[in-house]
């Protein structure tokens, strides 16, 4: 017979009991179970025993782990709160460092989170993975084209035989001045012509009207609240009229109907919706499949499968369409309206998207930039913590538990987090709408993110930041053994701090690929905006002439121009340097080469100042002339590329080409070739320079641009007053279109330059932080050696060797930092530069410069205590051994 | 007014430990509940009782003596604190009220 209670129940209580009731709870539960025993048998008294140590499994009697019962101590907590404040005040240096370094990392860290987080919601309304853009791929005039536009049938077409379209919309922008009763008017970017099917495909709520008949009728308008108040002010817009005016004609248009603003967060940006049939009036001849092409949406009935219908459609296209459009091979794409913002780049987009891999890239680089952070606190504090060695010495000998002094560290390293999660919120609150359009390059609303479940991650990641950066000092200086600590025979315990130089490492690493990068980022655009060009853009501006009246007069605002004192040059152009589009394509036959039959090549029309006014380089021949009259008709200079594709080295000059333009009516030259002119990047830098041909076009269809070559140097803005005031004389009541060459470059890269903006301005924080973090292993190595420089000094070493050996610490880190980076930063970036037709040589010397900029960081950081411990009076440290 | 309510096992473990007096610990307890009441109570939610109450004020609690029936573990013995006694004197003049209420002769 057994006469005692299971073991394991009483063990059992023993774990999960509060150690303060544990006594009388087993006495109360053997003294019952005795009693069982004599009353029911020992086989009873077991069975029961169990449920009754089951039993008392109340929260009450529950242990608490450590950490709760001391959550619970109010006054405990406030003295470790207290002692955190008092260790930040003794060391505000130090502190203030460390505290400065945590913010920077948090902040970096919530502002490109908000950029990931914004950069994702775009177009995401409810049911719009329905809705999809159609965009067409193409081959045209021998190049492949990705278009973000289709042709004006193809919708009418696609909806007559595919059931599965629910509706369709689309839209059309124009660029044109719109007007109330006046003189006065606005120019307009975004007035959409548009099916009144809208409001079905995209759902936008409509403030005033009536959305079902709002664009039914022609010439009817829909305008945003911003416009409505913009030309309306307060009252009501209903039934006003707006009138709309391109070159030849005006027409009168109707409000019928107010919607509120397009997102922000949206890839359309639309401020007037026009009705499609009007259209029929303004532009007659629109219903064709080759110009002008429009942006096509449609909405899917749900649960069909995009895929599916995007076949029918090309099946569609290519039973119905018209022969001549068949030939460029099109095929249509069905691209999801939620997945434009990030991932389509056609030609012909709304504006500019973003690229996925970028925004990415950046939310990755928020998180490297919190973990060198994250790094640096670790490093600072357990090299501080070692220097508080007496401290905990002291309170280990009073009795202080290791918990305890866990708690402690963590209280200090929560203060720290939390102090400057809030200033970091403090700061992005101050600088959040300045600094993002800056950075971003778009408004981004801070309080659409600034959530209650923003904060709600804000907090755990506060928690998770806080054991992460708490984890190693404390472990460290709780192993602290009390005698050792009191006697200062602490080296033990540092050992050669390989794990801190390990830390320091990854951040040197870390900050020189970023370093890498940006110069990287930086000298690949530097060199496709300054250097590959192939033709001036400094001081060059273009003058657009949008008027009939101007173009024909153009000679003589040429003429006038010509004479300030300023201007080096004019000349005429029908189409502008540097952008995607726009430049016209004409037919060409070679007499030499009949085997290649008629072709079309991109074509400039200019007059004879236009080489010289942007100082394109001729390889051979000659430039247009005025003294020739048969330049005017008969003379064409190609470019490099073209020369090359005909297998003409030097001698293309003297060949004949026939070149069919188009100047109110078909046109056909029988030229010469007389010059050939260096290859320049008429178009996107990102392709390869495709074959040209320039020839003298002086009919006023063409001549929509005057281009200006301005003396270097001078006032911009005085410049442009007397650029302003000769238009005025030629065109009283039109403001002048300008635009600077330099700017319209830098707008074709804008993306490029704003990553390069954002990666440059997180890498100098990154440095900065790495920094912080030299200036911690600095401060550890020069304490834990104190001794040993003292006795160096005692015995004569100069200052220079003892600045030396500090320096030589961290140099062999960066030898190995480099060792690390450079082969990732080479892989990279030869993988990057493939992207580009023309690239920059990223050389040695750039690693090197790279290095040289970690270095001098370095040597600042550390430069404060290394002169320090250099200078100090051995003395004071070696007196009291 | 928070802690100063007391339910029914609570009022019942309160008058149990004032009855017994200096032998007024878990066990005891549970036995006196169930000779008077003829309810099993079990020893785990006495406990909790007397803790609560003992939190609440309304009794304090002392180690007493150990016997090897315990095997050897000391009691804690309860007794009523002044404001334990007046809550049960507030409780029974509630109760009486209330009776003469329904009964007037009820004494």
């Amino acid at each position: 017979m057994n006469h005692s209670p299971p073991k394991w129940t009483i063990k059992f209580l023993r774990w999960f009991c509060r150690p303060v009731f544990l006594e009388e709870v087993e006495g109360d539960l053997t003294e019952i179970f005795r009693s069982r025993v004599r009353e029911r048998g020992s086989d009873h008294a077991r069975r029961t025993f169990i449920f009754d140590v089951l039993k008392f499994l109340r929260w009450t009697m529950l242990r608490k782990p450590d950490f709760a019962v001391y959550s619970l101590n109010r006054g405990l907590w406030l003295y470790n709160m207290k002692i955190a404040f008092r260790v930040f005040r003794r060391n505000l240096l130090h502190s203030t460092i460390n505290l400065f370094g945590l913010t920077m990392g948090i902040l970096s860290f919530i502002v490109l989170t908000i950029y990931y987080l914004n950069e994702n919601s775009f177009d995401r309304f409810p049911d719009s993975d329905q809705i999809y853009r159609i965009a067409t791929s193409l081959e045209d005039d021998g190049y492949y084209t990705e278009s973000a536009q289709s042709p004006v049938p193809i919708l009418p077409m696609l909806v007559q035989d595919l059931p599965q379209i629910r509706s369709s919309v689309r839209l059309l922008p124009l660029t044109g001045y719109l007007k109330k009763a006046g003189p006065l008017r606005f120019r307009e970017e975004q007035l959409v012509f548009t099916d009144e099917t809208f409001f079905e495909v995209f759902q936008i709520s409509v403030l005033k009207g009536n959305m079902e008949e709002a664009l039914t009728q022609p010439f009817t308008m829909v305008l945003t609240e911003e416009k409505a108040a913009q030309y309306f002010g307060d009252g009501n817009a209903i039934g006003e009229m707006l009138i709309f005016e391109d070159e030849d004609n005006q027409f009168e248009f109707t409000v019928t109907a107010v919607v509120s603003n397009f997102s922000h967060h949206s890839h359309l940006n639309v401020d007037f919706l026009v009705s499609f049939q009007s259209l029929n009036q303004v532009m007659p001849w629109h219903n064709n499949w080759f110009y002008p092409t429009l942006h096509s949406y449609v909405r899917l009935v749900p649960d069909h499968d995009a895929g599916e219908v995007e076949i029918a459609a090309n099946r569609v296209l290519q039973n119905y369409a018209e022969e001549k459009y068949l030939e460029k091979s099109p095929e249509l794409v069905f691209q999801p309206v939620h997945t434009l913002h990030l991932s389509s780049d056609r030609q012909g987009e709304w504006e500019p998207n973003s690229t996925q891999i970028n925004v990415q890239y950046f939310f990755v680089l928020g998180l490297i930039i919190l973990g060198i952070a994250m790094i640096n606190y670790i490093n600072l504090s357990t090299a501080n913590s070692i220097q508080r060695s007496k401290e905990i010495g002291m309170k280990k000998a009073m009795g202080s538990s290791r918990p305890q002094l866990i708690r402690q560290f963590f209280s200090e390293s929560f203060l720290m987090v939390s102090g400057s999660a809030i200033i970091s919120l403090v700061l992005l609150l101050l600088f959040w709408s300045p600094f993002s359009t800056q950075l971003f390059g778009r408004q981004i609303s801070l309080y659409e993110f600034l959530t209650l479940r923003f904060l709600t991650y804000g907090l755990s990641v506060i928690f998770l930041l806080t054991l992460a950066a708490g984890f190693y000092p404390t472990l460290l200086v709780s192993r602290f053994r009390t005698l050792d600590v009191l006697r200062n025979r602490l080296s033990g315990y540092q050992g050669k701090g390989i794990q801190r130089k390990i830390l320091v490492t990854i951040q040197f690493s870390i900050s020189m690929v970023l370093i890498l990068a940006t110069l990287l980022l930086v000298e690949q655009y530097q060199y496709l905006l300054r250097k590959g060009l192939g033709f001036q853009k400094e001081y060059r501006v273009a003058i657009k002439l949008v008027e009939e009246e101007d173009k024909k007069n153009y000679k003589a605002l040429k003429d006038a121009l010509k004479q300030l004192s300023f201007v080096d040059n004019v000349a005429v152009s029908n189409t502008i340097l540097g952008s995607e589009t726009g430049f016209y394509g004409f037919e060409i036959s070679l007499p030499d080469k009949p085997e290649l039959g008629t072709f079309e090549w991109y074509t400039l029309g200019v007059d004879e100042d236009y080489l010289d006014t942007y100082g394109l380089e001729l390889t051979a021949g000659r430039d247009f002339s005025r003294s020739l009259a048969t330049d005017q008709h008969e003379a064409v200079i190609i470019n490099e590329t073209a020369a090359r594709y005909l297998g003409w080295k030097g001698d293309a000059v003297g060949k004949g080409l026939n070149l069919t333009i188009y100047t109110g009516k078909r046109e056909t030259r029988n030229a010469k070739i007389i010059g050939v002119v260096r290859d320049f990047h008429y178009q996107s830098l990102y392709e390869s320079v495709k074959p040209l041909v320039i020839y003298i076009n002086k009919h006023h269809y063409y001549t929509d641009n005057l281009n200006l070559k301005l003396q270097p140097g001078g006032s911009v803005r005085d410049r442009i007053n007397r650029i302003e005031k000769i238009y005025g004389q030629f065109n009283p009541d039109k403001p002048i279109e300008l635009v600077f060459m330099e700017e319209r470059i830098a707008h074709t890269y804008h993306r490029e330059l704003l990553n390069t903006r954002i990666l440059s301005i997180f890498t100098i924080l990154s440095i900065f932080i790495a920094g912080l973090g030299v200036f911690g292993l600095i401060t550890f190595s020069t304490h834990k050696r104190i001794k040993e420089i003292g006795i160096r000094k005692v015995l004569g070493a100069s200052f220079l060797q003892i600045s030396g050996i500090f320096t030589k610490e961290y140099l062999y880190l960066i030898v190995v930092a480099c060792v690390i980076s450079w082969p990732v930063v080479h892989w990279f970036s030869t993988k990057w530069l493939q992207n580009f037709a023309y690239s920059v040589d990223f050389g040695i010397l750039n690693y090197l410069a790279g290095f040289s900029v970690v270095l001098i960081i370095g040597l600042i950081s550390s430069l404060h205590r290394i002169i320090w411990v250099a200078k100090m009076n051995p003395v004071d440290h070696l007196r009291n051994e | 007014m928070k802690g100063t309510f007391i339910g029914e096992l609570e009022e019942l473990v309160l008058l149990t430990s004032a009855f017994l007096a200096n032998e007024a610990y878990g066990v005891a307890i549970v036995a006196e509940i169930k000779a008077t009441t003829g309810r099993e109570v079990n020893i785990g939610a006495i406990h909790t009782v007397l803790h609560r109450l003992e939190r609440k004020g309304f009794l304090t609690s002392r180690l007493g003596g150990a016997t090897s029936e315990r095997g050897g573990r000391r009691k804690r013995i309860f007794s009523l604190t002044p404001s334990g006694e007046s809550a049960l004197t507030r409780i029974f003049q509630i109760r009486t009220r209330l009776y003469k209420k329904i009964q007037p002769t009820f004494s």
